[in-house]
């Protein structure tokens, strides 16, 4: 496991409402959060609690209605779209919970993706990096393959290494399990753990314990706002002292 | 450049994979690209296309307009010279790169080779010596024409083109240095124009055999304009170098001309020194050669590519709706391409690249569909002619126009869908693709869809007042008779006739047609009504009083001639056997002359006279109807008609002895017969055989150009508009499919979108006629709008198109009803059946579909 020394990303007071017609709705209400290079955060809530908005904003893929966004230790809420794009596609993963590889894309083609948006990168160092994010993916014997031709868990495996293939700051994944069963989820998992392992820095939207379980911190919300927040054991810890003081009063 | 290949290689394996999309686009736009393609190809050809001579940029036409054949007097504006004004214009104007004349008409001769007895009609012009050397055309064999073959005395020489040597000759090399006898007359062909040159004239059947004007005199005797000086006869081009004030040529050249008609003044003009002072030369750009067809075609042809332009659109719209449902349905994947970072600009680039190689792959196809129609257009526009000017195989500009237009097409329509997609949402990567999206495509849609209903309707308007146009140019009355008539066209000069031999040549065609079993009558003219023929002069009645614009246009006719072609005789009599060449001098008239000159005069006995000395030379015997000779749209001129018989003298004419010698000339000129006509019994074709047998009876050597019936001959002065009709018909024939199945379309794809709606307003209560109305109410009002648009367009289009129009107003309210009611139907056809679908949906599917 990679030290942590410094935050990779930290938000303050970051809120997020939506306008629809004469309706304000808070998708977020001052969040707070940092996240150290190499750690492996798990967020987790109920539906609607602003998980997937918080990781819209985390990706760059939104903005912030208000509130303070730092990623590598430049500000990046209120960076213009072509910026955001910039960003997103050199300092961030994505793994998504449908996979989202493009049909008419071969699996070599998918991973490539990202890399052809990058200005002045020669053909031969994206194929160079599209072969080891697969061959670490173990997926480089299908790379001539079109997603329809893989299964599942393999296709989640090629959006893996879709997300490495530009050495991102950060990977995050929204509910990377969601659409596996439970075999090829517990596999996405391991390959998750080992990257971690390596040093990559995780984020993760889950609402299955088991697979929090494997972060080393895990943020719950909650109507728009982080209602716990820790590392794993310490969570733990405290819900167990909660239910230990609640069980006695009862008694 | 990498990047863009891949852009490249994803589209064409999106088209693979979408086969139904990539057919129907590719498709549609090869019907819009290939309808404008076949109108430019046209175009090029009609309006655009330069002679293959040097420097034809620097070519210029004398007068702005291609006459034809022989003028006299003042002009105001010349087109037409004669040969010692020519001289006078080619030595003395200033800042000319030399000039060179041409015979204005062509003549048809009999020709044959020395020592060959088949003899085959050709058309010769008659062109200055250094014609040529002028245009800068060398010889694929033997030499051109010189300076010094056109000297008086010189020896008779000709140069063919070379599609003449080809087609007429085989392509024989001998033919240079041979004798070809043209009218009997030897002429040695010293050589073979270069492939591809067909004269300085764009027109149908060009002549393709040249011979120096020094030998007009010889081959054309009867005729002998060089010898008139008050003749103008001869096109006269020259060459402006690059760089030269135009302006300053045409003031030249005004100044020649009139210190020349000044000093060549005869004693008996009458023109006044205010009505010579306005005398004036223009000069018209001629890099496409003496544009005959320019003239018969550029309204139409300018017409008919505002038309297929209005196709195109059309087709491009259907394209951009195309593109904004693929866009909607790949909105995910954008959505993917977003968050992995993709610049908009990329994203842009991809949808654009991809709406590029359908256009020109539709380009490509549209190649295919020109030639195809250019084919079809040329087969009308061009029946009956033998050397074409115009081909349907693209010509670099044209590919190059189909390129262009593609490119434009893919790029200007490829744009806003491409520009709609790269705006998707990147967050939606998160959402999935079950989540509903924003419809941003719709509006476009519809607006796109609204264009095409105003566009068919325009068309379709325009469609109607041609068709309604024609209807009326045909069945108009022509004040003679068609039905029931066969009619030659016959050249006696060719045949070798002098003026003293045709009393002979007419009594036998009397004998030999006179009695046959299915002959009715028959008659011979120097021109028959249709032809687009006549001989023009002044009228001056008794008293000398000078009348404003005193022409009328007359013709020598044989015995029977009214009854022959149908004309009625409205009052007195016709030309019979009763009026020799001894009796009195008679003329029978037509309403229009009578309404006029005679003022409500009664005409029977009246006299009147082709010059002011000359008033009593004709007894009027007779007034006819107005018969069409001329242009079918216009008001027919005063005519008057003489007997073939019956020779005007015109020894008294107030005029210098040389234009004494011209007139009567050209009376004898105006007795030589062009047309034969005969009312026949029983069947057309033996009819016309009979005619053939007898001219060939009478003499084998009188060239016989067309032998048809009046029915044909009248049908073929409509071809132009005929072409111009049948191609509007269609073009708004497409337009209105390509609208319905836009409309269709966008509406079915509204109903696809609207399923879970749908459903729900079922399960609230809704019941499926309310969804029928729903789903009608939308594609209609996109219809009406289009309407809304659409008829004041067309009554603006109506408006410009009125010039063109025969009896009927630009803005015909039926027409334009009749449009708007169509473009209804097939909008309620369109909108109709994704509506009966929509309202069979079952509302339990529709909403476990959200």
């Amino acid at each position: 496991m990679a030290e942590r020394t410094e935050n990779l990303i930290h938000i303050e007071s970051l809120t997020k409402v939506f306008y629809t017609d004469e309706i304000e709705t808070h998708a977020l209400s001052g969040v707070h959060l940092s996240i150290a290079r190499g750690e492996y955060v798990a967020m987790s809530g109920p539906s609607g609690c602003g998980k997937s908005t918080l990781l819209s904003i985390l990706g760059l893929l939104d903005t912030p209605t208000d509130g303070k966004y730092t990623l590598n230790n430049k500000a990046v809420a209120n960076l213009n779209f072509a910026d955001r794009s910039r960003i997103r596609n050199q300092e961030i993963g994505f793994i998504f919970q449908s996979f989202n590889l493009i049909g008419d894309l071969s699996v070599y083609e998918n991973v490539e993706l990202p890399l052809t948006y990058r200005s002045g990168m020669a053909a031969s160092e994206r194929k160079d990096r599209v072969v080891k994010a697969l061959e670490r993916v173990n997926m480089a014997h299908r790379l001539r393959h079109y997603p329809a031709q893989l299964s599942g868990g393999q296709q989640q495996r090629v959006a893996v290494a879709r997300a490495l293939a530009g050495s991102p700051s950060i990977l995050l994944a929204d509910e990377p399990t969601g659409n596996l069963d439970s075999k090829n989820g517990e596999a996405v998992m391991r390959l998750l753990n080992e990257l971690h392992a390596e040093g990559s820095t995780i984020c993760m939207v889950t609402h299955d314990p088991r697979f929090a379980a494997h972060a080393d911190r895990q943020v719950h919300l909650f109507d728009g706002k982080i209602v716990a927040e820790g590392e794993l054991q310490h969570l733990l810890a405290a819900a167990e002292e909660e239910y230990r003081t609640g069980y006695s009063a009862a008694r | 450049m990498n990047t863009f290949l891949q852009d490249l290689r994803f589209a064409l394996r999106q088209l693979r994979r979408s086969p139904g999309f990539a057919i129907t686009a590719i498709a549609m736009l090869a019907l819009g690209i290939g309808a404008t393609t076949a109108v430019f190809t046209l175009t090029y050809q009609v309006l655009l296309r330069s002679l293959p001579v040097s420097a034809p940029e620097q070519l210029y036409k004398l007068g702005k307009d291609a006459d034809c054949c022989v003028t006299g007097g003042l002009q105001d504006k010349w087109t037409l010279f004669s040969w010692d004004l020519y001289k006078q214009l080619r030595d003395h104007t200033a800042h000319t790169g030399g000039m060179t004349a041409i015979d204005a008409a062509a003549m048809a001769v009999s020709a044959r080779r020395e020592n060959e007895t088949n003899v085959q009609p050709l058309a010769v012009r008659f062109v200055e010596g250094n014609y040529f050397s002028f245009l800068g055309v060398g010889a694929f064999a033997g030499r051109v024409l010189t300076a010094d073959d056109d000297r008086p005395g010189a020896a008779p020489v000709a140069v063919v083109s070379h599609t003449v040597w080809a087609t007429k000759f085989n392509s024989d090399p001998r033919l240079v240095g041979s004798t070809l006898l043209l009218t009997g007359h030897a002429v040695t062909v010293v050589g073979v124009t270069r492939e591809g040159f067909l004269g300085e004239r764009n027109t149908g059947d060009p002549a393709g055999v040249w011979v120096p004007l020094a030998q007009e005199p010889i081959l054309e005797p009867e005729r002998n304009l060089m010898a008139f000086p008050a003749a103008n006869w001869l096109d006269v081009l020259v060459r402006i170098p690059t760089g030269a004030d135009v302006p300053v040529v045409e003031q030249s050249l005004k100044a020649q001309l009139v210190q020349y008609i000044r000093v060549n003044r005869s004693p008996g003009d009458t023109s006044t020194e205010a009505e010579i002072a306005k005398q004036t030369v223009e000069v018209s750009p001629a890099s496409s050669g003496i544009n005959d067809l320019r003239q018969q075609y550029e309204k139409s042809l300018k017409l008919l590519l505002m038309i297929a332009g209005a196709v195109l659109l059309i087709c491009c719209a259907n394209l951009a709706n195309l593109m904004l449902v693929r866009a909607v349905s790949r909105q995910q994947e954008t959505s993917v391409r977003t968050a992995l970072g993709a610049p908009r600009s990329r994203l842009i680039r991809s949808t654009l690249v991809e709406s590029v190689v359908i256009a020109l792959l539709g380009g490509t196809l549209a190649i295919a569909v020109a030639y195809a129609s250019v084919r079809g257009m040329l087969a009308l526009a061009m029946k009956g002619v033998e050397v074409d000017p115009l081909s349907a195989s693209p010509s670099w500009p044209v590919l190059l126009f189909a390129f262009a237009v593609s490119l434009l097409t893919g790029v200007v329509f490829g744009t806003v869908p491409a520009w709609l997609a790269s705006r998707a949402d990147p967050a939606d990567a998160l959402r999935g693709a079950n989540r509903s999206m924003g419809d941003t495509s719709s509006l476009p849609q519809r607006v796109l869809v609204i264009l095409q209903a105003a566009l068919s309707v325009t068309l379709l308007s325009m469609a109607g007042l041609l068709i309604h146009s024609l209807k009326n140019l045909q069945q108009q009355n022509f004040h003679f008779e068609p039905q029931g008539r066969v009619i030659a066209f016959i050249d006696l000069q060719a045949a070798g006739y002098h003026f003293e031999q045709l009393a002979g040549l007419y009594r036998s065609l009397d004998q030999d047609l006179a009695g046959l079993p299915n002959v009715q009558s028959f008659a011979y003219s120097t021109y028959g009504p249709m032809t687009n023929n006549s001989w023009g002069t002044g009228v001056w009645l008794p008293g000398g009083e000078k009348i404003d614009n005193n022409n009328a246009r007359y013709l020598a006719v044989s015995p029977g001639y009214f009854d022959t072609v149908g004309t009625r005789v409205l009052l007195g009599r016709g030309v019979t056997d009763q009026d020799t060449s001894t009796s009195t001098h008679v003329a029978v008239v037509n309403k229009a002359f009578t309404v006029k000159y005679l003022k409500g005069k009664p005409p029977l006995g009246e006299h009147f006279g082709p010059d002011r000395a000359m008033t009593g030379e004709y007894a009027i015997v007779g007034v006819v109807d107005d018969s069409k000779y001329g242009d079918p749209a216009a008001e027919t001129p005063p005519m008057f008609f003489t007997p073939m018989t019956q020779l005007t003298l015109y020894d008294a004419m107030n005029a210098p002895e040389s234009l004494k010698q011209q007139a009567a000339k050209n009376e004898q000129f105006e007795h030589f017969a062009s047309n034969v006509m005969v009312k026949y019994r029983g069947d057309a074709g033996s009819a016309a055989q009979t005619l053939r047998d007898t001219l060939h009876r009478v003499n084998p050597n009188i060239p016989i150009g067309k032998l048809q019936t009046y029915s044909e001959q009248v049908g073929d002065q409509f071809t132009q508009q005929e072409l111009v009709v049948r191609l509007t018909t269609i073009f708004g024939a497409l337009a209105l499919v390509l609208a319905s199945i836009g409309l269709y379309g966008v509406t079915a794809y509204t109903v696809a979108r609207r399923v879970p709606e749908i459903g729900l307003r079922m399960a609230l209560g809704s019941d499926r006629g309310g969804i029928l109305r729903l789903i009608l109410r939308g594609a209609m009002t996109q219809t009406l709008i289009g309407l809304a648009i659409g008829v004041p367009a067309a009554l603006l289009a109506g408006h410009f198109l009125q010039s063109q129009l025969f009896g009927v107003k630009g803005y015909d309210a039926v027409t334009l009803c009749s449009a708007v009611a169509l473009l209804a139907v097939c909008a309620a056809v369109a909108g109709i059946m994704p509506a009966r679908r929509a309202s069979a949906i079952e509302p339990m599917r529709a909403l476990r579909a959200e």
